[in-house]
């Protein structure tokens, strides 16, 4: 339910509550006076699992954390995947691609564009496969040598030839916002992504990466319905002030800047529901995955 | 080839008392000319100017324009007020162009407000500039807003007007990117040159801000990149110094000298 909806729905509910409390017994939602429960599902990176063992091992220890499902990298063994999965009951929202920072799509070289375009290709495969409904993708690097505008050209024009596939499948090829010098305006990303034309295209929130130079909860409202899914991380800007840059990201859920009660509030505002993904460090011990899934939650509660 | 580029110093950076004596120290340091601010005393800037044979590379607006974007309306008026008071101000002083900061993104202003605010009041003033031929040239600054160069170039393009171009600032496209990328792709917009200077590795060692803490030729700018950019953009015109960062201990008249050689350095690379 649309949180609009729900609190007018609430309020409605609290008013016949007043004279029948029983009306409420057996409903959905909580009363008004609680936060609105969200359908949001608690998944976490599968790269930010660093407990030893199986990929069945990683995946019952993020199934006791309390998680709901987990994001796979690409190219993995399928089968196995399959068989932890199915043995967990962990979900598979979404599959990340493994080779978009080595091989982009904005490489100057053009056989490296085409391996790269394979590789989403696969990790298409792998999602459907999954039961995942999208692919993480990083559309492209600028960097000294590749320019702003030649990236946006070249990973337009690769992403184009994955989309017959994506369509296919049934698989959204959702691009996410990371530390690329890439689509750094959110009106650009919006615009980006619209001229693909075509509604197999998307994007991947990464909360935290946009605190560097923007606001989240601004990017949430103006990317809307382009959000195919969301990835949960904190920065905080007075580590980057401080102690240098990248020292922002070394900061646990709910204790750096994002304001959070903002972030949920858009993501409502947008209407949207599915995935709320954990990409941070503290993953590598069963009591880190467990204090990730408890953050996520009360994140989800804000 | 010999760059056709003026040297110009950033007024606030020059000691001295008066308008007159920062001219003089401006002068006696090497420099072409002064990028004052807007909003002072009209004439005496043109006296100071012929006094020392300087010219007035261009009149910055910069804290006036960044309400831009703000929520109030009363607050924009009096932006795109002082935005005229910036043109008068140029056009008296024989200066090209007004430097304006395009607003700015804030946790209260979204990137879509600022994106429409600033487009529609800098509109009002596109009028008067036109007439006085002087250029309105939006720098970008870090105000978290028009990040992208493709989307700075639009955000130009879109005002249809001649009169509204860039002041391209090399030290501040370094954080987020490559000054020489922004550079090809704003091409012919771009009206004027800040010249700063910023360190990558200090921004990951010791903090954002420290970035800028760095002797002129000693941070992460290619130079050479940066002027075989300019080179290409045929762009000709003023190379001003926004020093961002003093070394502690160093007289400031000493200090001004010094600038501008690391100026005539810059140039010659």
């Amino acid at each position: 339910m649309h949180r609009r909806e729900f609190l007018k729905a609430g309020a409605g509910a609290l008013a016949v509550a007043a004279l029948a409390p029983h009306a409420l017994a057996g409903a959905e939602t909580s009363p008004a006076t609680a936060p609105a429960k969200r359908l949001l599902k608690k998944g976490i990176m599968w790269g930010t699992v660093g407990v030893n063992g199986s990929v069945l091992d990683k995946m019952k220890a993020i199934k006791e954390a309390g998680f709901d499902g987990v994001e796979m990298m690409s190219h993995m063994d399928a089968d196995e995947v399959l068989r932890a999965r199915d043995a967990t009951g962990l979900a598979i929202p979404s599959v990340c691609g493994r080779d978009h920072w080595s091989k982009p799509l904005s490489h100057p070289d053009p056989k490296v564009r085409a391996e790269g375009l394979e590789s989403l290709k696969q990790a298409l495969r792998d999602a459907k496969r999954y039961g995942a409904s999208s692919v993480l993708l990083v559309p492209a690097t600028v960097s000294k040598e590749v320019t702003y505008d030649e990236a946006y050209q070249r990973s337009q024009a690769e992403i184009s030839k994955a989309i017959p596939l994506a369509r296919e499948l049934g698989v959204s090829i959702s691009i996410e916002n990371v530390w690329n010098h890439f689509l750094l305006s959110p009106l650009e990303a919006a615009r980006y992504v619209d001229e693909f034309k075509s509604p197999s295209v998307g994007w991947h929130f990464d909360a935290g990466n946009i605190l560097n130079f923007g606001w989240p909860e601004q990017w949430i409202r103006i990317l809307g319905p382009r959000i195919k899914m969301f990835h949960v991380k904190e920065f905080s800007r007075k580590k980057r002030d401080n102690e240098g840059l990248w020292k922002g990201f070394e900061v646990k859920l709910l204790e750096g800047d994002v304001n959070w009660p903002a972030v949920m509030k858009a993501l409502d505002d947008i209407g949207y529901r599915g995935w709320a993904i954990t990409e941070q460090g503290g993953g590598d011990r069963p009591e880190g995955l467990k204090d990730l899934a408890d953050r996520l939650g009360k994140i989800l509660a804000s | 080839m010999k760059r056709n580029l003026k040297k110009g110093i950033w007024y606030a950076s020059v000691p001295g008392d008066t308008i007159m004596e920062k001219f003089r120290a401006a002068k006696a340091a090497g420099f072409d000319g002064v990028e004052p601010p807007s909003h002072l005393a009209q004439e005496e800037i043109p006296r100071a100017r012929d006094a020392t044979g300087l010219a007035v590379a261009s009149v910055t607006c910069g804290g006036y324009s960044r309400e831009l974007s703000h929520p109030d309306a009363p607050r924009r008026a009096a932006a795109v007020e002082s935005l005229r008071q910036g043109l008068r101000d140029a056009k008296c002083y024989g200066a090209a162009s007004v430097l304006v900061v395009a607003g700015g993104v804030t946790e209260q202003v979204t990137y879509a407000e600022a994106y429409t605010r600033v487009q529609q009041e800098v509109r009002k003033v596109v009028p008067l500039a036109e007439e006085l031929g002087v250029k309105l040239a939006f720098e970008n600054v870090w105000n978290h807003f028009l990040l992208s160069p493709l989307e700075a170039a639009r955000f130009v393009d879109e005002f249809k007007s001649p009169a509204v171009r860039w002041q391209f600032d090399v030290g501040n496209a370094v954080y987020q990117g490559w000054p020489e990328q922004w550079i090809r792709i704003l091409g012919r917009r771009i009206q004027a040159l800040h010249i700063k200077e910023f360190s990558r590795k200090k921004r990951d060692n010791e903090g954002l801000w420290k970035g800028f803490a760095v002797e002129f030729l000693e941070g992460d700018n290619d130079w050479p990149s940066v002027m075989k950019a300019v080179d290409e953009t045929g762009y000709e015109g003023w190379a001003t110094v926004e020093p961002a960062w003093r070394p502690p201990g160093v007289d400031p008249v000493a200090r001004l000298s010094q600038i501008s050689e690391k100026l005539d350095r810059i140039l010659a690379s």
